[in-house]
């Protein structure tokens, strides 16, 4: 665990029993510096043996998805879970046992690589490191890492299929592995339909999309970590773009009650209010998603639609033209 | 073209940049094979001049030096390598920028034709000498684009064409085209013009024609061929974006290539290449967005581009069918850069402050289908009311005209603002003695803007 003077102040104060300052010192830290996993985990140890046991496991989830090939939190988190006598203890036990092990193997030259941008070298050192230790768990995931470098999605599958058998807790795995999985069929399955119309009796290379096993790997990350927004938000797309239109809004919502000042999320949930014809909500979500980004084009798009159907004209011309002036969003997570 | 330039260039260089692992094996089992075909270096560089200079890494070095493949080049045309090793950028993209530059140099000084290849592509047999051929006609850049295709599937059904003597790929063109389609990258689906999806670049658009192949209009195309007149040291950016214009006086010296017979090429890719954005989309969301595409990214040249076909087809012309595709996409071009021409006019409209004529505009764009009413693209005047007038006049009688019903009314009124051509004010008020012109004169793009004092109902 790397120190930090704010971190190391906190656990003395802890210890010393001052437990509520030591809490407030560092979500007070968290809040400026969210990606620290040091000070995250201090606080999920701190929680849970204070009692608070649900606020533990969510500061302990941000560490696995900070660091996610770290054995520590998936022992936190079984410990965690044991208390409250929940049956994912036996995945996280089993996930941090996996990495321990793991940890005996020497990866050293394979991240040196990674971390010159060297991703070619990288790949070629993975896999020498495999033919010696077939299941070196962080050698695939860190393989997934290089061949996203190189748009092999299929190798990225691959690989980040061998990290989810081996970390059944690893949401982080799941999700990213559910978003690869979605994106390559979904991407085979628009080039075969294009591919067909070209050729009118030819018979394209490519198979076809596979939601079940999509959706399987969202319920699992959510299972792990439901207090992740994106993967929320990512599984809810998945859903809507199967025609579930309410299992989708209630990961929205959800969503949103997580990350509201995600304005994507915000733009999520009111597109598909909208759709449901909730249109209270639509334009409630809408409208704080141009709060949050005032150039979110297809949140203006869809506040003028929304205007425009409750014969608020004025209003629509006001969002139609900030809409217009406004660049396409280009985030993965809308859904557009 | 200028009757100075007929007549080919005084030698050839090709020029590829080929670096890493990856990119090397990929150029010497797909690229280097096939433009060592009888109809491309071999024709391209008989009783000429030419080299071939593949700049590179010095730890690929060695691999290159010893392909079989690379003492057949040798054997054709000099070869040249150029180690890169010391030249940096800001990533990848940065990188191959300055090393197209270093393959420009001394271009114009010497009268080289330059054939700027990729590492990744299939040529098919054949496509050279074409090039040859229009650079011989006088024209000073070929410009040219094929489909992408997923690599590993393709590269199997490619080894049939495959010398098994020598290892040259001679590929027809039409045997690639087939191929393509059957491997075809998903990007080029999402460039259909009826596809349900679109991706975040449209560059260029595809209208299927079953059974015999696709007619395609590209903004951006490779620049297989250019002959600079002056120096390009300069140059930035990626060589299909802004590059042809340095090299051309006009664009009647660029030579396109409109039907895959001729020229054809395939680049290979993973399926998850450039796949960051793809949303869903249907007709009038398309020419929106591709209309934004190209405020924000093509260039003069890149737009004359689209108006230039290309028939890329794998069986046997029916002329009948490719001309409705034609007229078809000619039409939809047409309507991408008319929605253009009246998001530049929007956003002149809110730089000038006049909101309501903007959000008028805006509204009818998005919600009341004008862009299925748009017309041909090209100079125009428009009438534009002042804010007072187009505010009053929304909160008036303009009111009863945002209805849905009312649609073709509204369409109708402002139809009366834009007037194909170019009227001066002192025109207008000529035309139109009633109209009162408030600031006159304004130019945007070879149109002009005229604000008056009332809106035209």
């Amino acid at each position: 665990m790397v120190s930090s003077p704010i971190i190391d102040r906190a656990i003395a104060d802890f210890q010393a029993g001052r437990t509520a300052e030591a809490k407030r010192a560092l979500e007070g830290y968290l809040a400026a510096h969210p990606a620290d996993a040091d000070a995250w985990l201090a606080l999920g140890l701190m929680s849970v043996r204070s009692g608070g046991v649900a606020a533990g496991l969510a500061a302990l989830h941000r560490v696995v998805r900070l660091r996610p090939m770290a054995a520590e939190p998936y022992r936190e988190l079984a410990a965690a879970y044991r208390i409250v006598d929940d049956d994912r203890e036996a995945d996280c036990l089993r996930t941090a046992a996996a990495l321990e092990r793991d940890q005996t193997i020497d990866i050293g030259p394979m991240l040196a690589w990674l971390r010159r941008g060297a991703t070619a070298e990288a790949i070629e050192s993975g896999a020498e490191i495999l033919r010696r230790h077939p299941s070196a768990i962080r050698v695939h995931y860190e393989l997934a890492v290089a061949y996203q470098a190189h748009n092999d999605y299929d190798s990225v599958v691959a690989n980040l299929g061998a990290v989810v058998d081996a970390l059944p807790a690893c949401a982080p795995a799941c999700k990213v592995l559910g978003d690869f999985l979605w994106a390559r069929d979904r991407l085979a399955e628009l080039a075969r339909s294009f591919s067909d119309a070209v050729l009118r009796n030819g018979t394209s290379s490519h198979g076809r999309a596979s939601i079940d096993e999509v959706e399987r790997l969202y319920r699992s990350a959510i299972r792990h970590d439901p207090e992740w927004a994106e993967a929320r938000t990512y599984y809810a797309n998945v859903l809507r773009a199967s025609a579930r239109l309410d299992a989708a809004l209630i990961h929205y919502r959800a969503a949103v009650a997580q990350a509201p000042g995600d304005a994507v999320a915000q733009f999520n949930l009111a597109s598909a209010s909208a759709a449901r014809g909730d249109t209270q909500t639509a334009w409630e979500a809408a409208r704080r998603a141009t709060e949050l980004r005032p150039d979110f084009g297809e949140a203006h798009e869809l506040l003028a639609r929304l205007a425009c159907a409750e014969g608020k004209f004025t209003l629509a011309l006001t969002h139609d033209s900030r809409a217009l002036s406004c660049a396409r969003f280009h985030s993965t997570e809308a859904f557009l | 073209m200028t009757e100075g330039s007929r007549g080919g260039p005084a030698a050839w260089r090709l020029v590829v940049a080929a670096w890493g692992g990856r990119f090397v094996e990929r150029f010497l089992s797909t690229t280097l094979p096939s433009v060592l075909s009888p109809g491309n270096v071999p024709t391209l560089a008989r009783d000429a001049r030419a080299e071939f200079v593949i700049f590179t890494e010095t730890a690929d070095l060695a691999r290159l030096n010893a392909h079989p493949l690379m003492q057949r080049l040798g054997e054709v045309v000099t070869v040249r390598t150029v180690c890169i090793d010391e030249v940096g950028g800001e990533g990848k993209y940065d990188r191959m920028t300055r090393v197209h530059r270093m393959g420009m140099q001394g271009a114009a000084e010497a009268d080289i034709g330059l054939i700027l290849l990729t590492p990744d592509a299939i040529w098919s047999d054949g496509t050279l000498a074409a090039v040859r051929r229009a650079a011989e006609q006088g024209y000073r850049a070929v410009l040219m684009d094929g489909p992408r295709v997923i690599g590993p599937a393709f590269l199997a059904d490619l080894d049939a064409y495959r010398n098994k003597t020598n290892d040259v790929l001679a590929v027809p063109s039409r045997d690639l085209m087939r191929l393509s389609a059957l491997h075809i990258h998903p990007n080029e689906a999402t460039w259909s013009w009826r596809s349900p999806l679109i991706h975040d670049a449209p560059f260029q658009l595809h209208w299927p024609v079953p059974g015999e192949g696709m007619l395609t209009r590209a903004f951006c195309m490779h620049p297989l061929y250019v002959r600079p007149r002056h120096e390009i040291g300069d140059f930035t950016g990626a060589i299909d974006n802004g590059l042809v214009e340095r090299v051309v006086d006009d664009f009647s010296e660029i030579y396109y290539c409109r039907d895959s017979d001729e020229m054809a090429v395939v680049s290979i890719d993973e399926i998850g290449f450039s796949s960051a954005s793809i949303k869903r989309t249907d007709k009038r969301d398309r020419i929106l967005r591709v209309a934004k595409w190209a405020i924000a990214t093509a260039t003069a040249q890149n737009l004359h581009a689209s108006l230039h076909p290309a028939r890329r087809h794998f069986a046997e012309i029916t002329e009948r069918r490719w001309r409705t595709a034609e007229r078809l996409s000619a039409a939809h071009i047409d309507a991408v850069l008319a929605c253009r021409q009246l998001l530049i006019l929007h956003r002149a409209l809110i730089g000038s402050g006049l909101t309501s004529a903007a959000g008028l505009l805006a509204f009818a764009l998005h919600q009341r289908g004008l862009t299925g009413r748009l017309g041909k693209p090209g100079p125009r005047t428009f009438l534009v009311p002042a804010e007072d007038a187009a505010a009053s006049w929304l909160q008036t009688r303009g009111q009863s005209l945002l209805v849905p019903e009312r649609r073709a009314d509204l369409l109708r009124v402002l139809a009366n603002h834009a007037r194909a051509g170019v009227l001066t004010a002192e025109q207008v008020r000529n035309e139109m003695p009633g109209i009162g012109i408030v600031r006159g004169d304004l130019p945007m793009e070879g149109s002009l803007i005229h604000i008056v004092d009332r809106v035209l109902a």
